[in-house]
């Protein structure tokens, strides 16, 4: 009875992660450690970067089963193996796989965003559109760095600010980068009041930043509602690869913008985009194991990523500049800035930098314009790369 | 590396983006041409809002004092003031009684609760 006492407890030893764990399985709890400090204690996108960091935790410990990349990677997948040997977060990954859980994360964020100031002055697509430019510029940059190019489309699409469409263009196009091009989109995300005003600062004159901008005119319940039709026929028709984010971004908004169906609206932007939320926040974070996370293309990758972010700002602050000539400075550049998505928080910004020169100067809604048209942008750019090389 | 693609997929991203935002854009001031009426800015809040009341009642168990409003308030705003005064000053727990003898808007401008909403809404930085 002694030896089998022995034996059971020497096999539990064996088996567990102390006796298997390897020094980059414990350099990733560490990362995954400061991510959730972050999250928690600096409140950088706590929603999603806390779910991420645990899922990175979970899926560095040994012998858990909980997650198998490897049964994602490669040209199919045997979902009779996923579901017959996969762990729990193997399950869930279906829905990032599947390409289920951005297009309804979009639902949410559409019955969340009020379109009125992008309707009110729709000149502010033209800010939106310049912020792609970063995307595009990464595009090349990562090539240049040795990605393939459907790698390189996914760290481009960093610059376009807005996660769950880097999440679909990535686990499409290269889903062994998701946990990377995640981690990096989330932290820019959060580190926009960061990056944001310094380019701001040295593309604009103290007199620009200045400007104040007329008062935006009243937009009818009509037009509101008209919009996310508007919008979908449009985007839909010209790059159908943006559907399931455009088609479900518009279709929160038309629900929110009808006020007839509450409790749909309701529950989108509370319980589903929770649910989603968690979902997607922990399987994505598991995507970073350690032999695919700890490589020399994170590197690259979070190179590129800020790049694109850097260049996107200064596309839209550039084209805001162009924009304040043409119309004999009655446009403030710094609201271009705002064009690379990153929804409320690049707009903020603008209202931050703008506030510094005059502080009774009121740029937020004129900001949220190009903010709102920098999602449809970006998801624009992503169904193009997703045509070129999905 | 195929670069002829490479450039070939940055002009054609650009351009479909330049192109699909473009179009909205049209569509859109066309939108507000037909459905959003003249696109004329707000008219000023005054004009729209009666005339102001010249009195407001007090909060209950008060004698009544008299309130006088600026033309730019009307009775409810005065009335609402008046009952949060006398809910800060009952928590306070002076005692003591009063009168609220006018309503004075003190600056023009951006009022108080819009500022308060913007110091919100860039409260992170």
């Amino acid at each position: 009875m002694f030896e089998v006492l022995i034996d059971s407890v020497k096999n539990i030893a064996l088996a567990s992660g102390f006796a298997n764990v390897n020094w980059q399985q414990l350099v990733m709890i560490v990362i995954s450690c400061a991510l959730a400090y972050l999250a928690i204690a600096k409140g950088y996108e706590p929603l999603l970067l806390l779910p991420i960091a645990f899922g990175m935790m979970l899926t560095n410990i040994p012998n858990n089963g909980l997650f198998h990349m490897e049964f994602y990677i490669g040209n199919s997948i045997d979902y009779g193996t996923v579901l017959h040997d996969g762990g729990l977060l193997d399950i869930l990954y279906l829905g990032v796989k599947l390409g289920l859980y951005p297009p309804l994360i979009f639902l949410g964020i559409g019955t969340m965003t009020d379109f009125g100031p992008l309707i009110a002055n729709p000149k502010s697509f033209l800010l939106g559109a310049a912020a792609q430019l970063g995307i595009f510029i990464a595009f090349i940059g990562a090539l240049l760095l040795g990605f393939t190019p459907e790698e390189a489309s996914s760290i481009g699409i960093i610059g376009g600010a807005d996660g769950p469409t880097a999440i679909l263009v990535t686990k499409t196009l290269a889903p062994h980068l998701l946990g990377s091009i995640a981690v990096a989109a989330y932290s820019y995300m959060a580190l926009v009041p960061v990056i944001q005003p310094p380019i701001m600062k040295a593309l604009t004159t103290k007199k620009e930043r200045a400007v104040r901008m007329d008062t935006l005119r009243p937009v009818s319940r009509t037009e509101k509602i008209v919009f996310p039709i508007v919008v979908t026929l449009v985007v839909c028709f010209l790059v159908p690869d943006a559907t399931p984010l455009i088609g479900m971004l518009m279709l929160g908004n038309l629900m929110k913008e009808s006020g007839v169906v509450d409790r749909l609206v309701k529950t989108a932007q509370n319980e589903l985009m929770n649910i989603i939320t968690i979902c997607l926040g922990v399987t994505v974070g598991a995507t970073a194991r350690y032999d695919y996370f700890l490589t020399a293309k994170t590197l690259g990758i979070l190179f590129m990523g800020l790049a694109a972010f850097c260049i996107g700002t200064a596309g839209g602050v550039l084209l805001g500049k162009l924009m304040y000539v043409l119309s004999g400075g009655k446009i403030n550049p710094l609201i271009g800035s705002a064009g690379v998505s990153a929804v409320p928080m690049a707009a903020r910004v603008s209202q931050k930098v703008g506030s510094e020169e005059d502080p009774t100067n009121f740029l937020l809604m004129h900001a949220m314009g190009p903010n709102v048209a920098g999602v449809i942008g970006s998801a624009v750019a992503a169904g193009v790369l997703l045509s070129i090389y999905g | 590396m195929d670069w002829i693609t490479a450039w070939g997929t940055v002009l054609t991203g650009l351009v479909v983006v330049f192109v699909a935002l473009g179009l909205l854009i049209l569509l859109l001031t066309i939108m507000g041409k037909v459905l959003g009426g003249t696109g004329k800015k707000p008219a000023p809040a005054k004009a729209a809002a009666p005339k102001a009341a010249p009195a407001a009642p007090a909060p209950a168990k008060k004698p009544a004092p008299v309130v006088t409003a600026a033309d730019d308030i009307d009775g409810e705003i005065a009335a609402a003031i008046t009952a949060a005064l006398a809910v800060i000053l009952a928590e306070e727990g002076s005692g003591k009684s009063y009168v609220v003898k006018s309503v004075k808007r003190v600056r023009s401008g951006k009022g108080a609760w819009g500022q308060a909403g913007l110091a919100e809404n860039v409260r992170p930085f």
